[in-house]
C-alpha cells in the first residue's frame, strides 16, 4: 500500500509538488497523468527515495523512504523514465548485480526467476551479450526484469511502454494486470492515455504539482461532464489543454 | 561488508569486458599498448637507475641527493593524489549516473561510501602507481634492498593512496553540502581555486628564487635540502612513507614499523571520519547537486552575445558548430576544474623559468639541452591536451553525432571546424 500525506517539494522558489495526499491500496493499479512539467517525475523520485520531500510524508508498505530507506526500498520495484544501464555488462551480469543489491541468495530462487523473466521478455538468447548491443525495446524489457527480480510488493513505473513494440507493450500490460491480481500495488505515471484507460482502476490528473481530479474513469467523466468514453478528451478538458490542441 | 564489493562489481566487469573486447578486436593493438606500457616502465626504471647510481658514486652527498629526490617525489605524489582525488570524487560521488540506479535500491549509505571511495582511489591513483613502481624499483635495485623493502612497498602505498582520497572526498562532500542547491555546480570552480591558492602558498613558502645555482653541486644540494626540509614535516603522510622506506633501504636505522603503523592508523581514521560525514550529509549533498541544474556563465545572455559576435565572420555552418562546441564545452562543469588546474600548471611552469637562471649552466651543451628539453615538454603538453580535449571532441560525439551526420554538413567541414576550435586555444 502507498500513502502520501501532504507531500510537497520545492526547487528553490519553484513549487513542483503541493500538498499531495493520496492512498493506493494493495493490488491496485493507479495511474498518474499530467502534462509535461506537472510534477509526475518529482513525485515518483520522492517515492523511490531519490529526492527528499520538502514537506509531508510518504509510506510504502508502512515504511518511510526518508526515515527507513533500506526497508522501504527493499519492497519497491522502480522503473525510471530514463534508466541507467551499464553498457559494457551483459544482461545476465546486470541482473546478477541487481540481485546483489537486494542481497538475494541462490536459495531465494532469483536465478530461476531471472531465467523466467528473461524468457518471458524474449531476452534469454541475448543474456550473454553486452547491453550496448541491445535495442531500445530490449533495454526497457531488461529494466522491467531488473525491477521485478526481487518480487517487490510495490512497483513504481515512470512511462512503462516507451520504446516497446506492440507485442512488448501488450506483454507488459498483461504482466501488470497479473501482478496486481497477485497483490502487487502498481503506481504508474504515463502519457500514453490508452495504457491508463486499460490498466488503471483509478486515475489522478496532476497539474502544476496538484491533483486536480482523482477517481475511476467513470468518476472523472462525471466530474468533467463529458460523455465521450475515451480518456483523451477528458484529460484535455480537465487540464485546460482542449483549446490549445490544434495549431 | 560484502555489499560494497558488489557495488564496484559493474566497474570491474566493465573493465574486464573492455579488455577482452579490445583483445578480440585487434590483438596487435592490444599487444602494442601492453608493450608501450612495459616500455615506459623500462625507460623510467633505467633513467632513475642511472641517475641514482651516478649520484651514489659521489659518496654521502650523493646519497643525500638520492634521498632528497625520494622525499620530493613522495611529496609530489601526495599533492598530485590530493588534486586528482578531488576531481575524481566529484565524478564518482556526484556526477555518476549509476547513482540513480544504486540509490533507489536497498543499499546502505556506508556501503555506497566504501564503494565510491575505492573507485575514487583507483581512478586517481593508478597513474601515480604506474610511475611510482619503476621509480621505487630503481631505488631497491641501486641500494640492493632486501625482500622486506619490496614487501613494505604495498604495505606503505595502500594507506598512502587511501589518505588523500578520504580527505578529498570529505572536502568535496562538505563543500557541496555548504552550497545552496542551485549553486552546487560552483564546486567545480571553487575546489580548483582552493588548490591553486594552496600551490601558490607552497611555492611562496619554498621561495625557489632564493636557491642558488642549480647547476653546481652545492646549489643542487641546497635546493634539495629545501625540499627535504619541507617534506620532513612530521604530519605529512609522504614523510611517513619516506621514513619507512629509507629504513628498509638500509640507510637509516629508523623505525619502519612505527611509520607504517602511523600510515595505517591515519588511513583508517580518515576513512572512518569520511564514513561518518558521508552518513550525515552525502545523500542530501547528492540530492542537492541533482537540483543544481543552472549553468555557470555560459548560460548568460552576455556569453551568448559574445560568442555570436566573435564568430560572426565565420560561414553560417562553421559558426553554428563553433558556438555549439564552445557552449557544450563550458557547460560541462568538470572542464572548468581542468582549465583552472591547467592554468595553475602553466603559471608554475613559467614561474620556474623566470626564477631559475639557466644561463648559469656550466657549458653551452647544457644550456641548449635545457632549451631542447623545454621544446620537447611543450610538444608533450600539446599532445596531451589534444588527446584530452580535441581527440575526444571528435571521437566521442556518440548519440548526438546523428545531428551532424543528418545535416547538410560535409565531414570535411566538421573536421576542419574541430581542428580550428582546438588549435586556437592550444596555441595559447
Amino acid at each position: 500500500m502507498i500513502e502520501l500525506f501532504q507531500l510537497g517539494k520545492n526547487y528553490g522558489d519553484f513549487c513542483a509538488v503541493k500538498g499531495l495526499t493520496l492512498q493506493v491500496q494493495q493490488g491496485e493499479i493507479f495511474g498518474l497523468l499530467g502534462p509535461n512539467s506537472a510534477g509526475k517525475t518529482t513525485i515518483i523520485r520522492m517515492m523511490a527515495g531519490l529526492i527528499r520531500p520538502t514537506s509531508g510524508r510518504i509510506l510504502l508498505g508502512g515504511k518511510d523512504p526518508a526515515r527507513e530507506p533500506e526497508k522501504a526500498k527493499a519492497i519497491l520495484g522502480y522503473i525510471p523514465d530514463r534508466p541507467y544501464l551499464y553498457e559494457k555488462l551483459t544482461g545476465e551480469e546486470f541482473l546478477e548485480f541487481i540481485a546483489g543489491l537486494h542481497r538475494l541468495n541462490t536459495e531465494d530462487g532469483w536465478k530461476a526467476r531471472s531465467a523466467d523473466l528473461l524468457e518471458l521478455f524474449d531476452l534469454h538468447l541475448w543474456r550473454r551479450e553486452l547491453i550496448e548491443s541491445y535495442s531500445h525495446g530490449m533495454r526497457q524489457r531488461l529494466i522491467i526484469t531488473a525491477a521485478l527480480l526481487h518480487r517487490p510488493k510495490i512497483l513504481i513505473v515512470d512511462e512503462p511502454i516507451i520504446g516497446l513494440d506492440p507485442k512488448g507493450a501488450r506483454l507488459v500490460r498483461n504482466l501488470f494486470k497479473n501482478l496486481a491480481k497477485g497483490g502487487m500495488t502498481i503506481f504508474l505515471s504515463t502519457h500514453t492515455l490508452g495504457i491508463a484507460e486499460e490498466l488503471c482502476e483509478r486515475i489522478g490528473i496532476l497539474q502544476r504539482g496538484q491533483i486536480i481530479a482523482l477517481g475511476t474513469l467513470e468518476e472523472l467523466r462525471e466530474l468533467a461532464k463529458i460523455e465521450d468514453r475515451q480518456l483523451e478528451p477528458l484529460f484535455l478538458k480537465l487540464t485546460g489543454e482542449e483549446e490549445k490542441q490544434d495549431p | 561488508m560484502k555489499d560494497w564489493i558488489n557495488l564496484i562489481r559493474p566497474k570491474i566487469l566493465t573493465f574486464k569486458n573492455r579488455l577482452v573486447g579490445s583483445y578480440r578486436e585487434s590483438r596487435i593493438k592490444f599487444l602494442g599498448r601492453t608493450s608501450l606500457a612495459i616500455g615506459f616502465w623500462a625507460v623510467v626504471f633505467l633513467l632513475f637507475q642511472k641517475a641514482l647510481l651516478s649520484f651514489r658514486s659521489m659518496g654521502p652527498s650523493g646519497d643525500l641527493l638520492n634521498f632528497g629526490l625520494l622525499a620530493l617525489m613522495l611529496l609530489i605524489f601526495f599533492f598530485t593524489l590530493l588534486m586528482s582525488n578531488i576531481l575524481s570524487s566529484l565524478s564518482t560521488f556526484f556526477l555518476s549516473e549509476d547513482l540513480n540506479l544504486i540509490l533507489s535500491r536497498p543499499v546502505s549509505l556506508d556501503q555506497v561510501y566504501y564503494a565510491r571511495l575505492v573507485e575514487t582511489i583507483i581512478y586517481s591513483s593508478w597513474i601515480v602507481l604506474f610511475f611510482a613502481a619503476p621509480f621505487l624499483g630503481a631505488y631497491g635495485w641501486v641500494y640492493g634492498a632486501s625482500a622486506s623493502f619490496y614487501l613494505a612497498l604495498p604495505a606503505a602505498f595502500v594507506p598512502f593512496l587511501v589518505i588523500p582520497s578520504a580527505i578529498a572526498t570529505l572536502l568535496t562532500m562538505v563543500l557541496v553540502n555548504l552550497l545552496r542547491a542551485p549553486r552546487t555546480k560552483y564546486v567545480f570552480i571553487l575546489l580548483p581555486i582552493f588548490l591553486a591558492i594552496g600551490v601558490y602558498f607552497l611555492v611562496r613558502f619554498l621561495q625557489p628564487e632564493h636557491v642558488g645555482d642549480l647547476f653546481s653541486l652545492p646549489g643542487l644540494a641546497q635546493y634539495v635540502s629545501v625540499w627535504l626540509h619541507f617534506s620532513s614535516q612530521p604530519f605529512l603522510p609522504s614523510f611517513w612513507v619516506f621514513e619507512s622506506l629509507i629504513a628498509l633501504l638500509g640507510k637509516n636505522p629508523g623505525y619502519p614499523g612505527f611509520f607504517l603503523g602511523a600510515l595505517w592508523i591515519a588511513a583508517g581514521a580518515t576513512v572512518l571520519i569520511g564514513r561518518r560525514v558521508s552518513r550525515a550529509i552525502f545523500f542530501n549533498s547528492w540530492a542537492k547537486y541533482q537540483e543544481g541544474k543552472k549553468v555557470i556563465l555560459s548560460g548568460s545572455p552576455f556569453f551568448a552575445h559574445l560568442l555570436e559576435m566573435v564568430t560572426r565572420p565565420l560561414p553560417p555552418q562553421i559558426q553554428a558548430l563553433v558556438i555549439k562546441d564552445l557552449k557544450t564545452f563550458f557547460r560541462d562543469a568538470i572542464q572548468w576544474s581542468r582549465l583552472i588546474l591547467l592554468a595553475v600548471l602553466v603559471a608554475l611552469y613559467f614561474h620556474s623559468f623566470s626564477v631559475f637562471n639557466f644561463n648559469k649552466a656550466p657549458n653551452f651543451l647544457l644550456q641548449n639541452l635545457v632549451s631542447f628539453l623545454n621544446i620537447g615538454l611543450v610538444g608533450f603538453i600539446s599532445v596531451a591536451l589534444s588527446v584530452r580535449f580535441a581527440f575526444i571532441a571528435v571521437s566521442q560525439k556518440g548519440f548526438s553525432f546523428w545531428v551532424i551526420r543528418s545535416s547538410p554538413v560535409l565531414p570535411r567541414t566538421f573536421l576542419w571546424n574541430k581542428f580550428w576550435t582546438s588549435l586556437i586555444p592550444l596555441c595559447f
